[in-house]
């Protein structure tokens, strides 16, 4: 993938009360190996976009398309980790890890080798045998990486996949997604709550407003990259610039 | 803290086994009821009469297991395909609503009517019966399985086959399971009934034939043989919940 391209991406959905306008008018573009942060409140329809990114919802209005081709559903090289990661209770690590494959007609031995590989890269080897609900939560975050990894992903899309963890564990597995995006070199777009998370690793931070969901601004952060980045000034001052954004968009005083 | 202690398996079942001789003793000797022979009575009728009990242990054992087998083949892929399916499910729910509470047991003079007093009428009841249990529960087990596992598989680029092969029939299997535990007590249950209304085999007609000779030890051989064969049917589901379902008890 080259360039991934939203226009004018505006979804609703049938309610009860009425029709519910989810997004509106959601224009932006990821380039190859770019690391785009989406940080927005709750129900400003971020889980929804990563949908109709990953193909799987289609969008009221508006388009999605990946190097000038429409996208029409899930594509092969685009991977998805959900906000509870969605890993299956009653596979082990190993079939976890090689589902994906599996369904994309590889056969079980052939998909297991490959997945022993990228497990060894996630360090789960030693837990092949056992089932998620047995693993910690750093080790189920990494499952869930090892399974879109597999997949030789050019676009990983994740939803609040580290919501969970405790702070220390969150800083471990935010390096581990740095390191990850350095070796596989894919695009990656992170759904977050956190300020200092789409500070961290967003070369480019979306903030979007709730209801309907809608991009007030897109900010550049071009030091994230740079060693040492997390306890920099630049850091910093890129959450505070965040910070004041949210804030204003949700018609707080800012200067308190 | 130190973790209880577990009791094996087989030392509980010998345990529960000693208690229940026990009690059934203590009880023949407060009730001094032929009804309600001891059981080393029982017992020895049992070794005495084994020829006898086997043939009708055997082809009360094909009953149940053919009926079970029957209506869970028919009831699961029903179930899976309404609940995945809004518009059949909107349609067909309303007779399943209406259909599930009738006692299925009063179809039996009915069937015994249309196939006779052989085995299709026995099989037919006790599947019908399975069929409602497991098709009602399958319906709900399929409903409560979180979206997010299908959303994973979908973004994998899942069909629809490939959804039921690697998320919902695995995720709804202890749930049949449990399903066919109760239901193997309700088949053992309507064999009786089945078996003591027509036909001269089975323990069903053992048990009332030889009540209606006043021969209480072989009646009651052949209630402990009927006992044995619902802790057999039981126990072999358990067994193949133990293998297909090992998940669920990871991590516990």
């Amino acid at each position: 993938m080259q360039v991934l391209t939203l226009e004018q991406l505006s979804h609703s959905y049938q309610t009860q009360d009425g029709r519910v306008l989810a997004l509106k008018h959601i224009n932006f573009e990821v380039r190859a190996q770019e690391s785009v942060a989406i940080l927005g409140p709750s129900g400003a329809g971020k889980s929804t976009l990563l949908q109709i990114i990953d193909g799987l919802l289609k969008p009221t209005e508006g388009s999605v398309y990946i190097d000038g081709n429409k996208l029409e559903g899930p594509r092969e090289h685009t991977a998805l980790i959900l906000q509870d990661l969605g890993l299956f209770p009653w596979k082990t690590v190993l079939d976890n890890a090689s589902v994906g494959l599996e369904v994309r007609g590889m056969s079980k031995a052939q998909a297991h080798k490959k997945a022993r590989e990228v497990l060894k890269k996630v360090e789960l080897s030693h837990v092949e045998k056992l089932y998620p609900q047995e693993l910690s939560g750093g080790m189920k975050q990494r499952l869930a990486i090892a399974r879109a990894l597999i997949l030789d992903c050019d676009l990983l899309l994740m939803d609040e996949p580290l919501s969970a963890l405790d702070a220390l564990l969150r800083e471990r597995m935010q390096n581990l997604l740095i390191e990850m995006q350095k070796e596989y070199k894919y695009a990656q777009i992170i759904v977050t709550h956190s300020i200092e998370e789409a500070a961290l690793l967003g070369d480019k931070i979306i903030v979007m407003d709730e209801k309907p969901g809608q991009i007030i601004d897109i900010i550049s952060n071009p030091k994230r990259g740079e060693s040492s980045y997390r306890d920099s000034q630049e850091m910093y001052m890129m959450t505070k610039l965040l910070r004041e954004k949210l804030k204003s968009s949700l018609g707080e005083d800012i200067h308190e | 803290m130190s973790k209880p202690s577990r009791i094996h398996p087989v030392l509980g079942y010998i345990i529960a086994l000693g208690i229940i001789v026990l009690g059934w003793e203590l009880t023949s000797l407060v009730l001094q009821s032929p009804a309600v022979p001891s059981p080393l009575t029982t017992f020895e009728v049992l070794s005495q009469e084994l020829k006898t009990l086997a043939p009708h242990f055997v082809i009360s054992s094909y009953r149940v297991v053919a009926s079970i087998l029957i209506g869970t083949a028919l009831a699961f892929p029903i179930a899976l395909l309404l609940s995945r399916n809004e518009k059949s499910d909107a349609i067909f729910a309303p007779f399943l609503f209406l259909s599930y509470p009738i006692p299925k047991v009063v179809l039996l003079p009915v069937f015994l009517v249309l196939m006779g007093l052989g085995d299709a009428a026995k099989i037919t009841l006790i599947s019908v019966t399975v069929f409602f249990q497991v098709l009602m529960a399958m319906r709900d087990a399929v409903k409560q399985i979180p979206e997010s596992y299908i959303t994973s598989a979908k973004s994998f680029g899942a069909g629809s086959w490939d959804v039921y092969k690697h998320v919902i029939i695995p995720a709804v299997m202890p749930d049949l399971f449990a399903t066919l535990r109760i239901a193997s007590g309700t088949g053992v249950a309507l064999l009786f009934i089945a078996e003591s209304i027509a036909g001269t085999t089975g323990l069903g007609y053992l048990i009332m034939n030889a009540w209606s000779l006043v021969d209480y030890p072989q009646m009651f051989a052949a209630i402990v043989a009927m006992a044995l064969l619902g802790v057999i049917v039981y126990e072999i589901i358990a067994c193949l919940e133990r293998k297909i379902c090992a998940w669920t008890k990871a991590g516990n």
